[in-house]
């Protein structure tokens, strides 16, 4: 092996190695988005109340806080993820039959759906293909998070619809921001596990559904 | 909403906010920063989100 060869040697593993960190995660995201429409679909069906809804929503906090960190490395966490992404879905289940009861709901959802996939593939895509290292973002999303945190908190007690609609047009740019961070990180290093990576990505499709949904009922002037 | 739900809500926000802080303090503080063009290439597609959720916003006004 030449000099010339010794140094490209390692790029190309590097190269090689992100390459297939993206296939997977993209891979993987798109089977969990498949099997959280599975579960959401089941949870209408079934008619789940509010309360499951929250437990389930809850299983997956515990599931992605407690259980995802021990078994990222092995082939269980592929379960997990799952487990995660499954229970989610399942706590949309009171959420979308609450919307789809709306007159024009269904069109509402499909609209919210279709317009996440659509910036969530542009925002990718355009991450992907830059290859750009949108990392000095973090700290500025991270407090905007905390903030938003704190003022859904508020908002739970305070019930202000103003203030309901701030917050969904501050999450879906805070998530939007988050697709080009997490995507660069992917990208440039900064994760290199594709259940993490996948997770995070699922995330901000989730939490920027949820909240464009209730962005364009608030707006069209349904019940909120 | 009960309030059971509204305290559980508020206790898991809670505890997403007490998580989340240190990791913002410590990016702010120790993250790297972005030059003046870096920010521009990240405004700039949330600069069409925005103009393209107005978009689904006048389409779903219109129905």
């Amino acid at each position: 092996m030449n000099t010339f060869d010794r140094v490209l040697a390692p790029q190309q593993d590097a190269i090689i190695a992100t390459n297939k960190l993206i296939r997977n995660t993209y891979m993987l995201l798109s089977m969990t988005l498949l099997f959280s429409v599975v579960t959401a679909g089941a949870g209408m069906a079934i008619g789940i109340s509010p309360g499951m809804s929250m437990i389930a929503s809850l299983g997956a906090i515990g599931l992605l806080w407690l259980v995802l960190p021990r078994t990222e490395n092995s082939a269980a966490g592929l379960v997990v993820v799952f487990g995660i992404t499954g229970l989610l879905g399942l706590g949309l289940g009171p959420l979308l039959t609450h919307y789809l009861a709306i007159p024009g709901g269904g069109k509402l959802v499909a609209t919210a759906l279709g317009g996440t996939g659509v910036i969530f593939l542009g925002l990718s895509g355009y991450a992907l293909t830059t290859r750009r290292d949108f990392s000095f973002m973090g700290g500025f999303l991270f407090v905007g998070m905390v903030v938003a945190l704190v003022a859904m908190i508020a908002n739970i007690f305070l019930d202000i619809p103003a203030l309901s609609l701030a917050i969904s047009g501050v999450i879906v740019l805070l998530m939007s921001a988050m697709i080009l961070f997490d995507t660069s990180r992917i990208v440039n290093g900064g994760e290199t596990n594709y259940l993490r990576a996948t997770v995070s990505l699922y995330l901000d499709f989730y939490n920027l559904f949820i909240h464009l949904l209730s962005l364009l009922t608030a707006f069209a002037g349904g019940d909120d | 909403m009960d309030m059971w739900m509204k305290i559980a809500l508020a206790v898991v926000l809670g505890i997403m906010v007490m998580r989340l802080w240190p990791a913002a303090m410590h990016m702010l503080k120790h993250g790297p920063e972005g030059s003046n063009e870096d920010w521009r290439a990240a405004l700039l597609p949330i600069a069409a989100v925005v103009g393209f959720i107005i978009l689904l916003i006048l389409m779903v006004r219109g129905n």
